[in-house]
């Protein structure tokens, strides 16, 4: 699988297809070997969103298996362990956690799966990352996650979601400056916080 | 397995709606000057060295950490936690403001 992942990611495919199938070997691998690994954070966006200002690192919440595990795993394929993390060549990968409580969604890809936290979810914790903590480019992130997603989104799980966390009004705030076609800049993001919860 | 072989019509199809969905959006985008959550040292470093540090500022805010990190605990039920202990449950984040 090493050829696999050297493969995917070192080829001169967009960016979303190499994340997408590196991370497609990494979690097939893990998997092999008993561990569950969902694809969180940035890399779910890029795979959602392709375009969505998201970098090139890869975190997984890896269950079932020690940190050693996991690194034996990493290392398997050509990856250098340094420090708390992973990398090969550009790759950076950072197992964030080991339990995974939102739901996540499969996709397969030939003989390679790929879990992926679901993209409410993800979308929803940019809204409060927006919300709570005033990250403008998580609120940009979530709006250009709305504009992609449109009407293929389950309004009512995000919605419970963003219930438990204080922040479901924020995604009607969200929703009414994404249809007011106005700039999306950290000026508007932030005045657009100010005006409705200083 | 040759990757090059594999089937990504599906998934390349998704991809292309969402990009022509939220292009009018990017169109009137400037990601400059937003703000993310500081990255872990390691990562910015390998990231910045080449060239992949995204267009966000990082800002260290209150709370933010710990609120990520309660991914590694299995959810806490608020409502049932207010019935049982309600001043466990602060009203305000910590980082609001």
């Amino acid at each position: 699988m090493t050829r696999a992942l050297d493969q995917a990611w070192r080829s001169d495919r967009e960016h979303v297809e190499r994340i997408t199938l590196a991370a497609a070997v990494i979690a097939t691998v893990l998997e092999r070997a008993g561990m569950t690994a969902t694809l969180v954070g940035g890399g779910a966006i890029e795979f959602y969103a392709p375009g969505a200002y998201t970098t090139s690192d890869l975190d997984f919440v890896v269950e079932g298996g020690s940190r050693e595990a996991i690194g034996a795993v990493l290392t398997s394929l050509g990856m250098q362990s340094r420090g708390r993390h992973w990398v090969r060549d550009d790759l950076f990968v950072e197992v964030p956690g080991s339990y995974m409580r939102e739901p996540a969604d499969t996709f397969e890809i030939g003989p390679l799966k790929l879990r992926v936290i679901r993209k409410e979810y993800v979308l929803g914790d940019r809204i409060i990352g927006y919300r709570w903590w005033r990250y403008t480019g998580y609120g940009l992130q979530a709006i250009d996650m709305l504009a992609a997603f449109g009407d293929n989104l389950d309004d009512s799980a995000l919605r419970a979601h963003l219930r438990g966390e204080g922040a479901e009004d924020t995604y009607d705030v969200l929703l009414g400056f994404m249809a007011s076609g106005a700039p999306v800049t950290a000026e508007a993001l932030d005045a657009l916080w100010h005006e409705r919860y200083r | 397995m040759d990757v090059d072989r594999l089937d990504l019509g599906g998934l390349r199809a998704m991809w292309a709606r969402r990009r022509e969905a939220a292009a009018p959006l990017r169109a009137r985008t400037d990601p400059s000057e937003m703000t993310r959550p500081p990255r872990d040292p390691d990562e910015r470093e390998f990231l910045r060295a080449r060239g992949g540090g995204g267009p966000f500022s990082e800002e260290e805010r209150s709370g933010w950490r710990e609120w990520r990190n309660r991914e590694e605990k299995p959810r806490v039920d608020h409502e049932q936690q207010k019935k049982s202990a309600p001043h466990a449950v602060p009203e305000q984040r910590p980082g609001e403001r």
